[in-house]
């Protein structure tokens, strides 16, 4: 039961912050009306989620079938509150949530609630499915299901009374609460839990191959030559637009300039003016409150931006995974071989790259040895024919990756010449547990390769 | 109101629309790129985005002309005025260019004649004989790759890699080059099947055909932008035939070397010269059925039954030229340009400004 529970509780934890965050606004502008039809929604967006994937499955259809059209929705909520925040940058609560905008400000508001969760529940809907299914206990998965719902529901209230105590309302202004949610949208605690948080990995996505485009359409445009007719030098200064440190930065200006103008504008806005017959105390009073306001709204946009720094920071660690080993030493077995121990990690089930160095007549030649799709393993030097000698690294299971014009070989290929591939090694061969490599051809073949770099 | 003032009083808004436009833009193409996948150019190209684009620019036209009119000191007015004219001239000419560009491939042999309207406007040109190098005349390029044309009244043009060469308002880039030797190839009773230069890698061919024989794998380039090492083979099917007759430049001498054009490090001499003395390596089909492999040397002829094919000692080059007519890449250029001089001026100006003992700005 623990299981459930904890999915439950962690998907509509999402939901709970977002509703006391909408809480502390509504209260603080006197729309209470709102705070249960929100919480409804929020819990309907749930529940439409969860019966869209029953509805798909009595069609024969799974998840996997599913959860490509429920992403988009994900991807464009999360831009949506961005822009939103943005565009809501001057507009002050009171105007919001006042006639006559106030009843459209309630739709919208409950079609956020409702498409917050929506596609959350249908993944919650599986998970709890696969549950009662493995365990043969749908009463027990269902019982822990509500209990976690049950359990957010009573956090987010309880969350929404402790920091409107807290006076954190004053943080929340229209601009800042979307900035927020946003925020809540990029860490993904559900879809995490759920192991399909797709959000930031779609906007820093998005955002590289924006880039990427951009250049190869400057290529097209200008009419530039392709790589192998460039310099090394000018070719380099080209790679920079490909960089992963380049797309992140890329995405931490555009993601974040929404929020930065955001938070600028709150901070700027103009400060309420006392009345002619105010006192000085009552005057110090309401600018007291008008710079308590500012720094607790500042800290909210501050609150947005951190998590977006850290997401970023995290989207790009994992995206760069490019697996690159550092070389191990390759030994001359004194008869005309180079001798390579194929022990771990190939003796398991490892498919992973390894690379080798062979110190032979002054050279320090690298190559390395990577298992293909068909199981053979396959050695190559660590060197193209076209590029410069920037080697290459292992790109999930199904690519090596030239780190130098950064285009990815399918691993098949590995072992065939020519091109973008690196280069085979002629006569290497496994021999029980060694792969052996006749040294002459090893350093012909490096000798050849290198000697055509500039 | 005066045109002056007016201009004075539509600035602003049209800096703040020309941000807010921008910004519209970013976001649709990022929607576009979230919902649907369809990429950066496609939201550039599309109604929605290039209406964005185009009156964002317009926008900061407006607030640049504008500016000069404004209060200040005429440094600041027209650092402003020349960053805004770039910027509306970068966000207007991408839509522009893509919408209104019209791109065409010209091919080309050494030595061939071109009658005038090969591309509409373009004179006639004569061809004359292509310069191979594995250097680059300058940076950024690694190699040389170049195309002379003539025209009738005598003028001529240099198509290189880069940078495109102007001709007749077309803008001539050398997209990718290739081999074309000269093949006589007769039937049993000597008649004649085809003769020519057979530019190899541009015959079409149908899937079935292409399975007759093992092509040399394809090298792997990225970008897209012309295609390099050239392509050292093809399959020739004359029209209404069943017949087809398999041409590999097997090898040649280049820079003095006896080198193979056909294994997997061919490409890395090509560009050292012309290739000479050039050895064939031919395959002759009847339908399905191969009748005939062999190799061919440049000058002799080889015999087979049911026919022969004789190789001329000349291998002349080929190139596809890319030509564009592209107003706005000179705009986009102007743009960049205004915009770094806008940039240069501003920064300058701060630094005059804020110097010691400078008067108060």
């Amino acid at each position: 039961m623990l299981e459930p529970f904890v999915l439950a509780f962690l998907v509509s934890l999402d939901g709970a912050l977002a509703w006391a965050l909408t809480a502390l606004l509504l209260r603080r502008h006197g729309d209470r009306r709102l705070l249960l039809p929100f919480a409804a929604a929020l819990g309907a967006g749930l529940l439409i989620g969860a019966g869209l994937f029953l509805s798909a499955r009595s069609r024969g259809l799974g998840l996997a079938d599913l959860a490509p059209r429920l992403r988009p929705l994900t991807h464009l909520l999360g831009l949506a509150l961005l822009a939103a925040s943005h565009s809501l940058r001057a507009t002050p609560g009171e105007r919001l949530l006042a006639p006559p905008r106030r009843a459209a400000t309630e739709i919208g508001l409950l079609a956020l609630a409702l498409l917050f969760l929506l596609p959350q529940g249908a993944l919650l809907a599986s998970a709890l499915r696969e549950a009662a299914v493995l365990r043969g206990a749908t009463g027990l998965v269902a019982t822990g299901a509500v209990l976690g719902i049950a359990m957010a529901g009573c956090m987010g209230a309880f969350l929404a009374w402790a920091w409107e105590r807290a006076g954190i309302a004053l943080a929340v202004t229209p601009a800042s609460l979307f900035a927020l949610l946003f925020a809540l949208a990029l860490a993904g605690i559900g879809p995490t839990a759920l192991g399909a948080h797709t959000l930031p990995a779609a906007l820093t996505g998005a955002i590289g191959r924006a880039l990427h485009d951009g250049v190869h359409l400057a290529f097209v445009t200008f009419q530039v030559p392709d790589h192998p007719f460039l310099r090394d030098s000018a070719y380099q200064v080209i790679l920079f637009a490909f960089e992963p440190s380049t797309h992140a930065l890329a995405s931490v200006l555009i993601l974040g300039a929404p929020l930065l103008l955001a938070a600028a504008a709150f901070v700027r806005r103009p400060a309420p003016q006392a009345g002619p017959g105010d006192r000085p105390p009552a005057r110090r009073l309401l600018r007291a409150r008008f710079v308590r306001e500012s720094r607790a709204g500042a800290s909210a946009f501050a609150l947005a931006v951190l998590v977006l720094l850290a997401v970023v920071r995290a989207e790009g660690a994992r995206a760069d995974a490019l697996y690159d080993p550092l070389p191990e030493p390759a030994v001359d077995d004194g008869a005309g071989s180079v001798l390579v121990p194929l022990a771990a990690p190939f003796g398991g089930n490892e498919d992973r790259m390894r690379k080798f160095v062979y110190w032979g007549d002054g050279r320090a030649v690298t190559f390395f040895v990577v298992r293909r799709s068909d199981g053979a393993l396959v050695a190559a030097l660590d060197l193209c024919e076209i590029c410069q000698p920037k080697g290459y690294a292992q790109m999930g299971r199904d690519y090596v990756f030239c780190k130098y014009c950064r285009t990815p070989i399918p691993v098949g290929t590995v072992g065939q010449p020519g091109g973008c591939n690196p280069i085979p090694i002629p006569g290497a061969a496994v021999k029980g547990s060694m792969l052996v490599l006749p040294r002459a051809a090893l350093l012909a073949v490096w000798e050849k390769g290198m000697a055509e770099k500039r | 109101m005066s045109a002056r003032a007016t201009l004075l009083a539509l600035a602003p808004s049209g800096r703040r629309w020309a941000a807010r436009f921008a910004g519209l833009f970013v976001l649709w193409a990022l929607a576009l790129e979230l919902a649907t996948g369809a990429g950066f150019v496609a939201a550039v190209a599309g109604l929605a985005g290039a209406g964005l684009l185009i009156l964002s620019g317009l926008c900061a036209l407006l607030a640049a002309v504008g500016e000069p009119f404004a209060g200040g000191a005429w440094s600041g007015r027209l650092a402003r005025a020349l960053a805004l004219g770039g910027a509306g001239l970068l966000l207007l000419s991408p839509p522009l260019s893509l919408a209104f560009r019209d791109t065409r491939m010209l091919k080309v042999g050494e030595g061939q004649e071109l009658p005038a309207g090969a591309l509409p406007g373009l004179p006639a040109l004569r061809v004359g004989q292509f310069a191979l190098s594995p250097r680059g005349p300058f940076f950024p390029l690694s190699k040389t790759v170049d195309v002379p044309l003539e025209t009738d009244d005598g003028g001529s043009v240099r198509v290189g890699l880069f940078p495109p060469a102007r001709l007749s308002g077309w803008r001539l880039t050398v997209f990718q080059f290739g081999y074309a030797p000269a093949l006589e190839w007769r039937d049993g009773a000597g008649r004649e099947v085809a003769a020519g230069f057979m530019m190899l890698g541009t015959f079409p061919k149908t899937e079935e055909e292409s399975r007759l024989v093992e092509w040399l794998p394809d090298p792997n380039v990225m970008m897209g932008v012309g295609t390099f090492p050239p392509k050292v083979e093809d399959l020739l099917t004359p029209p209404g035939s069943a017949r087809h007759l398999h041409v590999r430049l097997q090898e040649a001498t280049i820079a003095g070397e006896r080198r193979s054009l056909a294994s997997p490090e061919g490409y890395k001499y090509v560009m050292e010269g012309r290739p000479t003395a050039h050895t064939l390596s031919l395959q002759v089909f009847e339908g399905t059925s191969r009748s005939f492999a062999g190799t061919l040397r440049a000058g002799d002829t080889v015999r087979f039954p049911g026919g022969e094919v004789a190789a001329a000692p000349e291998l002349l080059l080929w190139a596809d030229l890319q030509a564009v007519r592209d107003p706005f890449v000179e705009l986009f250029l102007a743009g960049g340009l205004l915009l770094l001089a806008g940039g240069l001026l501003g920064a300058l100006r701060l630094l005059w400004v804020n110097r010691p003992g400078s008067r108060p700005a």
